[in-house]
């Protein structure tokens, strides 16, 4: 579906994404990276919009640059709201919808049903510069989804929006994937992207950190310092058996009287060797979690090995 | 590469983000500022140039308005952060230069319509009541010079889009000067650099379809080819034809293939 060759972006002086090689198959993918990260610059070079200053971008087998054909295949949600006075949402849509060729009836239908898809039914007849930045971002969506695109590439979409209306967009995207469409949905905040299952894609200074699935991207961590977090009812002498593991690293009490956090650069020795020391020692363990089990540290840990802190793996980024 | 129902569409939608407070005063106030000034001259009996004034007054109301609607075509939707929901559309850039052209021109043709109707409708009112002359040249001036104030809109309209396409920021600025240094300077000069100037083939149109206006001046033959009409009539009726043809296929290979930054990038 997507295609990109040694892709890099200047802006005169600056990076916009740096050397970035990727093939992206059918099916949902989460852009992450902090803010300035590229993700903005990449999805305008899927797009055509801009071109690479070095290598090659391919969507759908072709050089998406001055492709209309394959503008009609896509729905873009920007992180821009527009500015509109006196535009309803209704109005907006419709228009965009009519960029794409439909007769005036046609598009009408197409708005209002993409605008009732996002739950706008009730206001779409407001003008938009009285929305609330949620109501902005649910007719953004829709101006997306309204023509029927197979791919639809979403830039921040949950800004905004209150944990009900994150549900059923996370719901409405989960359906779109279901219907044999990909979604490319680029955010800063993890979770929102984790709902959705998709695979991921790690951006930091314009370059690609990781991707693949979740596993894929903790695969490669294996021999970074990972911190577990143990709850046991005896934790003083949980303490003592662990200071004389030569994996340990560093350990931190937690505030609960139960908790331990425990770092180490091989977690799979620890959990090796844990049910023996319980046994033996009554350690009384309750619970046992590795505090890496968020995307958001795994992200952070990538950050570290992008900026030189951890060189441990440095060999293995794609 | 062109889809009318797309540019009428954006021209469509161009009138409706149009319907403020602000674009209605401005049209107001362009549209009665030559009316305004014919009335004040209007009392002066003898003057027999007013036909002058209405025309420089149109002039200029048609140039100010198209500095503020068809120059700012690209910088506006980029300030508005709409660019990107239209430009990833089939057509999408150039439908959306097309169609704001659409709707400044209309709008200018509109001001200037009304500026030469009432402007016309005050002298018929006022001097024409006591000299029947100048009604007689009211019924062939008003719509033979409306019709030149229409093409002298289009043209300026696609002249101030080309340079609103080349220039991202400050396109307004440079479409200004252009307008002083090229349209009102060197227009006026008798040399041949005039008659790169689109007032040079409006001023051989008005003179070829209205002929000289003011008895007490009218130069001589040599002179007149000089300074205004050098060229033959059908001359400047082709080039006013092209002017637009031209600046819009440029501007539309500009903004197809340009890379238009927007604030959120990098």
């Amino acid at each position: 579906m997507i295609e990109l060759i040694n892709a890099t972006k200047m802006y005169k002086t600056v990076l916009g994404v740096n050397d970035i090689s990727l093939t992206l198959k059918p099916g949902a993918y989460g852009l992450l990276g902090p803010n300035g990260s590229g993700k903005t610059t990449l999805i305008n070079l899927i797009l055509g919009q801009l071109r690479p200053t070095l290598g090659s971008v391919r969507l759908f087998g072709t050089n998406p640059v001055r492709r209309d054909d394959l503008l009609r295949r896509i729905g873009l949600c920007p992180t821009t709201h527009p500015e509109l006075t006196r535009i309803t949402a209704l109005e907006w849509v419709r228009y965009l919808v009519r960029q794409h060729g439909f007769s005036m009836a046609d598009s009408r239908v197409r708005a209002e049903r993409a605008l009732e898809m996002v739950g706008m039914t009730g206001a779409m007849h407001r003008a938009m510069n009285g929305y609330s930045l949620g109501m902005r971002q649910r007719t953004k969506l829709a101006q997306a989804i309204a023509h029927d695109p197979e791919l639809l590439i979403l830039d921040e979409p949950f800004n905004g929006l209150d944990p009900v209306a994150r549900h059923e967009m996370t719901q409405l995207m989960k359906a779109f994937v279901r219907d044999g469409k990909s979604v490319i949905l680029a955010s800063h905040v993890l979770h929102e992207v984790e709902a959705i299952q998709p695979s991921y894609l790690l951006l930091s200074g314009g370059r690609l950190l990781a991707s693949g699935s979740a596993r894929e991207v903790r695969d490669m961590l294996t021999d970074c310092p990972n911190t577990i977090v143990i709850r046991s009812g005896n934790r003083k002498e949980l303490l003592n058996q662990l200071m004389d593991l030569p994996e340990l690293e560093a350990v931190r009490l937690g505030l609960d009287q139960e908790s331990l956090y425990v770092t180490t650069r091989s977690s799979a020795a620890i959990f090796k060797r844990l049910p023996e020391l319980n046994q033996q020692f009554d350690l009384k363990i309750r619970e046992l979690r590795s505090s890496d089990s968020t995307l958001q540290q795994l992200f952070s840990t990538l950050m570290q090995i992008h900026r030189g802190q951890n060189r441990a793996i440095q060999g293995k980024q794609p | 590469m062109i889809s009318i129902p797309q540019i009428l569409s954006v021209c469509l939608f161009e009138f409706k983000r149009s319907l403020t407070f602000g674009r209605m005063t401005a049209y107001f106030i362009l549209s009665l500022f030559p009316p305004a000034m014919v009335l004040l001259i209007a009392n002066v009996s003898a003057f027999n140039g007013y036909q002058l004034i209405i025309m420089f007054l149109t002039y200029v109301v048609c140039i100010l308005s198209l500095l503020l609607w068809a120059t700012p075509n690209v910088y506006s939707e980029l300030e508005s952060r709409n660019w990107l929901f239209i430009t990833t559309r089939p057509r999408g850039r150039v439908s959306l230069l097309l169609g704001k052209f659409l709707a400044a021109s209309l709008s200018a043709c509109l001001v200037c319509f009304i500026a030469v109707s009432l402007s016309c409708l005050i002298m018929a009112l006022t001097v024409g009541r006591f000299r029947p002359d100048v009604l007689q040249e009211l019924s062939t001036f008003g719509p033979k010079f409306t019709v030149i104030a229409l093409i002298a809109c289009v043209n300026y309209a696609a002249v101030f889009s080309l340079w609103g396409v080349l220039f991202q920021r400050r396109a307004m600025v440079i479409a200004a000067i252009y307008s002083l240094v090229n349209e009102f300077l060197f227009a006026a000069i008798p040399a041949l650099i005039s008659e790169f100037s689109v007032r040079y083939h409006l001023v051989g149109l008005t003179l070829g379809w209205i002929g000289w206006f003011i008895p007490e001046v009218e130069p001589d033959k040599e002179t007149m080819e000089m300074w205004f009409a050098g060229l033959p009539l059908w001359v400047n009726i082709l080039v006013l034809a092209l002017i637009p043809v031209a600046a819009l296929s440029i501007s539309a290979y500009v903004i197809r293939n340009r890379e238009y930054i927007t604030v959120d990038e990098v």
